[in-house]
């Protein structure tokens, strides 16, 4: 039985019997909680068009949703700032510090065919566009075939748009100031918005 | 008779005697260690105990009963190899046995077919001949009474066995010995016709429990004897070979039949120890702790190839020894509600692969250590049950996260002091170039004044083109991109 045949019945299950597993249903997701979740088995895809856009927020996001098991952050260039996002949401993280796109893209490659964790974050939001042309398209291809033979989910955040055939792309269009800094989180949350989603699944 | 007791008798003193040859009618005895004028007699062989010599005397009292006593020092080698040898004697007699002394062996024989115990009794004893060693042998209805008939010389009644000689064996508990020698007991016979109740109210439950085991009514079960499995082989390669692919194609073979033995004793392997010996003499001993037992030799072989891909060989490998530690296997249910790692080991083995790309101690659980002094992070080990140790949680400053360049990039920047800091008005260098178009700050930091103190003011500054970026100002005039708000 494949993973994804696993999570659907757990879904179901969930749906069915809510009493039977009341520590095992995740908090009520926020609406735009709903929109960061990403299918088992496939690559997606995050745009952060200018460095201020909101990219760490997918992160702050992603964390603060419960799993079972902590999620993967492929960091291509030593960026994550553990002091940003606080202890508590780093105890369900794994961070690897890459200091090359090249490393990190091993990282991933070996993540992905392993597939005990669900959902692996590739970053590559500062990479510069020279290193950005020289990523092969067919390194994706072959991501997407251990995505869908593992059930682990990728989600990738570039400057542009990288992946050939993503199962989901969003495109973040925040724009903060320095009084975004003393906000609360939530309301930087509202400055994020999803561009479209591909229909056809890749 | 259902039972049997081969009693090897004085073990220690007859090895020796063996080792060297010596005739049976030579008096010995074994001394006791340290030095020879204050030592005494540990054990004496029969031709000794006709001088009236007895275990326990001085050497100088045995000396002046015989003259001719071989004084012998005790060697623990000949020993254990005795010890040895009986072992696997007795082991070829019969299935199941019981060691209950290190020179008495308890066997168990119905399930035996003999055809008479006198004839089983003359083949065990000449079976035995090449040993060298003394045995007597005692048969028995109980375990007990096999052990107290072994006790006796010339398979006698085990009844008929002094109450002296029980005491000095300690095989068995003869509490108020004095009291029953003053009794007139001499014999085991003697005992076992008193009262069973009288005896037990006068001098307690385990002289009642003697009474009980010279009638044969108490049967105790045999702690049956089961030889410690080694799960090791060594290969030796000839001639050595430079690389690891032949020795990988060798481990795989006989991994499987080391977990074939581990199956069979329904353990799993915890641990691989892998010792390598190299052509120059050198050694290196390598333990692989497997995240979670396993059965399965692909698992092992894996763990090994991860090791080996990166170990560089001193020189060519003569021999390699492999050795599993057994363990018992873990069931776990899988939870429908809850998803867990598929594959422990292989993740393990993930983690491992991963850190040899990224480099030691860059993979881990990330938590900020309680200081204000910025980015002082700790990484702990991923392991697969993803256990953390306890840390405070230090909430965030800022509300939105930071990018932080690592190490700062040192950048000029066009600034004007204003009071006690320097405030910024322009990045020249560096990756984000431009006029600030609005500032927040400074906020000073500093620590560590008792030794190498520290001290800087960080600014967060926007760009003209909205790009958020933290900076800090270090006395007296340096300048760092700490980081990008993303």
């Amino acid at each position: 039985m494949s993973v994804l045949q696993i999570d659907q019945i757990r879904r179901q299950l969930r749906e069915k019997f809510p009493a039977a597993h009341r520590d095992h249903i995740p908090e009520e997701p926020s609406s735009q909680a709903t929109s960061l979740e990403f299918s088992a088995g496939h690559l997606s895809e995050i745009i952060s068009p200018h460095e201020s856009a909101g990219a760490s927020l997918i992160i702050c996001e992603l964390l603060d949703q419960k799993r079972d098991l902590p999620i993967a952050l492929v960091d291509s260039r030593d960026t994550f700032d553990p002091a940003s996002y606080g202890n508590e949401k780093c105890r369900h993280l794994i961070w690897l510090r890459c200091s090359k796109t090249e490393q990190a893209l091993k990282c991933t490659d070996l993540l992905l065919s392993d597939g005990n964790l669900p959902l692996i974050l590739l970053d590559l939001h500062l990479v510069s566009e020279r290193e950005l042309r020289q990523i092969p398209n067919t390194l994706w291809h072959r991501l997407k075939i251990q995505a869908r033979d593992s059930g682990a989910a990728l989600v990738s955040i570039t400057p542009r748009a990288l992946l050939p055939t993503p199962h989901r792309r969003l495109t973040l269009g925040g724009h903060f100031t320095l009084d975004h800094l003393e906000l609360t989180t939530p309301n930087l949350q509202l400055n994020q918005s999803e561009s479209r989603q591909i229909a056809g699944k890749a | 008779m259902n039972y049997a007791a081969l009693h090897f008798r004085d073990l220690a003193l007859s090895s020796l005697l063996a080792r060297d040859g010596t005739p049976p009618d030579q008096p010995a005895a074994l001394l006791s260690s340290g030095e020879r004028e204050r030592s005494h007699l540990i054990a004496v062989n029969q031709a000794a105990r006709q001088f009236q010599i007895q275990p326990g005397f001085r050497t100088t009292r045995g000396l002046a009963r015989c003259a001719d006593l071989l004084l012998l020092d005790p060697d623990f080698t000949a020993e254990k190899s005795a010890r040895s040898e009986t072992l696997a004697f007795v082991d070829s007699l019969v299935p199941d046995f019981e060691l209950t002394t290190p020179e008495t062996y308890l066997l168990d024989l119905s399930t035996l077919l003999m055809a008479s115990e006198a004839d089983w009794i003359n083949q065990t004893l000449s079976a035995s001949n090449y040993l060298a060693l003394p045995l007597q042998i005692g048969l028995g209805k109980t375990p007990d009474l096999a052990h107290l008939a072994s006790l006796c010389p010339n398979q006698a009644d085990p009844l008929t066995l002094k109450l002296a000689n029980l005491a000095l064996a300690k095989t068995f508990p003869l509490p108020h010995a004095p009291i029953l020698q003053l009794w007139g007991l001499q014999t085991l016979a003697d005992l076992a016709a008193l009262p069973r109740q009288g005896l037990a109210e006068r001098l307690g439950k385990e002289l009642a429990q003697l009474h009980d085991i010279a009638h044969g009514k108490h049967h105790r079960l045999l702690k049956l004897y089961r030889a410690q499995d080694h799960y090791h082989i060594t290969h030796q390669f000839e001639p050595p070979v430079a690389n690891h692919e032949p020795l990988l194609f060798m481990a795989k073979r006989l991994l499987q039949t080391l977990c074939n033995r581990l199956h069979h004793h329904q353990r799993a392997a915890a641990e691989i120890r892998l010792t390598l010996a190299f052509d120059n003499g050198a050694a290196n001993t390598r333990k692989l702790i497997l995240s979670d037992p396993t059965l399965s030799p692909d698992v092992l072989l894996r763990a090994l190839h991860t090791y080996l891909e990166t170990f560089k060989a001193p020189a060519p490998m003569e021999e390699f020894h492999l050795e599993l530690i057994p363990t018992l296997p873990r069931h776990a249910q899988h939870q429908i509600f809850s998803r867990g790692l598929k594959d422990p080991n292989e993740f393990a083995d993930t983690l491992r692969r991963l850190s040899k790309i990224v480099g030691p101690n860059r993979i881990g659980i990330p938590h900020q250590l309680d200081t204000h002094r910025p980015d002082i992070i700790a990484l702990s080990p991923t392991t697969p049950d993803f256990k953390t140790p306890l840390v405070p949680d230090i909430p965030p400053i800022n509300h939105l996260p930071l990018k932080r360049q690592r190490p700062p990039i040192p950048i000029n920047v066009a600034s004007e002091k204003r009071g006690r800091h320097h405030h910024p008005l322009a990045l020249l260098t560096g990756p984000y170039q431009g006029q600030i178009h609005k500032t927040r700050g400074p906020f000073p930091l500093s620590g560590s004044w008792w030794e190498n103190g520290w001290q800087q003011a960080q600014w967060d500054v926007e760009l003209q083109n909205s790009l958020l970026l933290q900076l800090a100002f270090s006395p007296p005039k340096k300048w760092h991109l700490m980081g990008i708000y993303a």
